[in-house]
């Protein structure tokens, strides 16, 4: 099955190895299209999505991917749709069982593009790291590829016409994922997300649009898709993302100078608590490895490394933990089957 | 610390108050704040509240949005008002179906109603152009066939529209 071929372990966008990864995780670049003679996914029937699959699929070859790395949402059970979301290739709107969609997806998962989810296309490249400039030029040379195998909907007066007007124009959504902790911990966060309100940013949860922020990690994304270049857009998320970056250090080295013990105490506690717990939910999990990943950062925990935290907060999601164990489990058993994971992860941390 | 409000639970929230220059700090309990409606947490809510910097659309705009409140889309049939309630538009000619108020929309969420950015590489080979032809072309006939009638209307205007790219770069 497709599945088992492409997705396995950790997606390459989570090992640490871009630039500032110890705060911003991932870099994000999407473009969303449409095909024209189509109706728009919601007010499309049936044998026009066939179609439309058919013609993405078709092109997809010439566009370096191979025409059997389509999973098609129909064949996925509630499970194997939980984990696509969870790794952000499919957005929690797509649910499972739904016919004449999925994602096509390329090993490493860096590049993907998900077919008849709110548009007819969304072409998605993440990066490791602070890197939304690589992100857009990826995503910009996978949408020529497509476009000289499939037209797409276009108007001179508003550009690439999408289902939804918030992304018309450019169709371009750029986000950062990145952990705040320090600016949590000293209150600017609020003062941070009304001014990146007003500079044109939107800050959302861990999973997009209406999502919750769970261990101080936000997305951080251009609002406006239309009168700005593409570049622009991306240069002006990359250089607001840059500045936060930087608040974020100077909260963390503040923190630390000012408030060492609490601070410190706060670090160590977490971890003690992720070296030693019979039980964990995802929740508690993500906050305590928040305050880990502060530690790490200012070096006051050696080990674990990011690398290993970045693994968990995949592998300890609900959908990854029953697909490993290939069937459903109750929230109680998966605490209980959580906490071992993390202790194993945790086993050569001193605290 | 207990809540400087009730004087009974255990403070948990620091609220700080600020008047013109007038900074003054209270630690109170959750239930107080609630209380009091001075919970902001952050934290622990969704975030759906973009706050994007809007551009004002003219009184002149605004009224021809009015106008046409009941314009429907002859492509796919879809009405202004189902527009306005879903937020979604049903096909690529509802943008000019709905022409007046799109733009009026997309300056209230874009701050810009024209497009700056990147034009399609349209520079599909023609052979690709008349292969994606023949295929359309057939599932066409198919259609007719099993007198799918308003599919083919669309196939046919998908054609067209290729055939008139076709014969612009035959140009």
């Amino acid at each position: 099955m497709t599945f088992e071929r492409i997705i396995q372990g950790v997606p390459e966008w989570m090992r640490p190895d871009g630039h500032d990864a110890a705060i911003v995780i991932s870099s994000r670049a999407r473009l969303a299209r449409n095909i024209p003679g189509f109706a728009y996914v919601h007010r499309a029937g049936e044998t026009a999505l066939a179609e439309i699959v058919d013609t993405v699929i078709e092109a997809a070859e010439g566009a370096g991917f191979d025409s059997a790395s389509f999973i098609r949402n129909e064949e996925l059970d509630d499970i194997h749709n939980n984990v696509l979301v969870e790794r952000h290739l499919v957005s929690p709107n797509l649910t499972a069982h739904a016919r004449n969609r999925g994602v096509l997806v390329r090993k490493g998962e860096t590049s993907s593009v998900l077919v008849n989810e709110e548009d007819h296309l969304r072409l998605q490249v993440i990066r490791s790291g602070f890197d939304l400039p690589g992100a857009w030029e990826s995503v910009d040379a996978l949408d020529d590829r497509f476009a000289k195998k499939v037209p797409f909907s276009f108007s001179r007066e508003y550009g690439y016409l999408t289902a939804c007007p918030t992304n018309v124009g450019t169709g371009l959504r750029v986000s950062v994922l990145i952990h705040l902790p320090a600016l949590v911990l000293s209150r600017e966060i609020g003062r941070m997300i009304r001014s990146a309100g007003q500079i044109g940013l939107a800050v959302r949860g861990y999973y997009g649009e209406g999502s919750e922020v769970v261990g101080n990690i936000f997305q951080i994304s251009n609002h406006a898709s239309l009168g700005k270049t593409e570049r622009e857009i991306v240069d002006d998320v990359h250089a607001a993302a840059g500045r936060i970056i930087e608040y974020e250090k100077n909260a963390a080295e503040t923190l630390l100078a000012e408030a060492k013990s609490p601070l410190t105490d706060k670090v160590f506690r977490s971890a003690g608590i992720l070296k030693s717990a019979r039980m964990l939910s995802t929740a508690e999990f993500m906050n305590f490895s928040s305050a880990v990943r502060l530690g790490v950062f200012l070096n006051i925990l050696s080990k674990p490394a990011i690398a290993a935290l970045n693994d968990l907060m995949v592998l300890v999601q609900p959908g990854h933990m029953q697909l490993r164990q290939g069937r459903a489990i109750e929230p109680e058993e998966r605490d209980v089957i959580r906490a071992e994971m993390v202790r194993e992860r945790f086993m050569d941390v001193r605290v | 610390m207990k809540c400087q409000i009730c004087h009974e639970n255990d403070a948990t929230i620091v609220f700080t108050k600020i008047v013109n220059t007038e900074k003054s700090v209270i630690h109170i309990c959750g239930e107080c704040a609630k209380k009091k409606g001075l919970t902001i947490d952050i934290v622990a809510t969704p975030f759906q509240q973009d706050v994007p910097v809007f551009a004002h659309p003219s009184d002149e705009e605004h009224e021809q949005a009015q106008d046409a409140s009941d314009a429907v889309c002859a492509s796919c049939g879809l009405g202004y008002a189902d527009f306005k309630r879903s937020g979604y538009l049903g096909c690529d000619h509802c943008y000019e179906a709905f022409d007046a108020q799109i733009a009026v929309v997309l300056k209230q969420i874009h701050g810009f109603s024209a497009h700056q950015g990147k034009v399609p590489a349209h520079s599909a080979d023609d052979q690709d152009l008349r292969k994606q032809l023949r295929t359309l072309r057939r599932r066409l006939r198919r259609c007719v066939e099993t007198e799918e009638y308003e599919r083919a209307a669309e196939l046919r205007d998908t054609i067209t529209s290729l055939e008139e790219r076709l014969v612009r770069h035959d140009v």
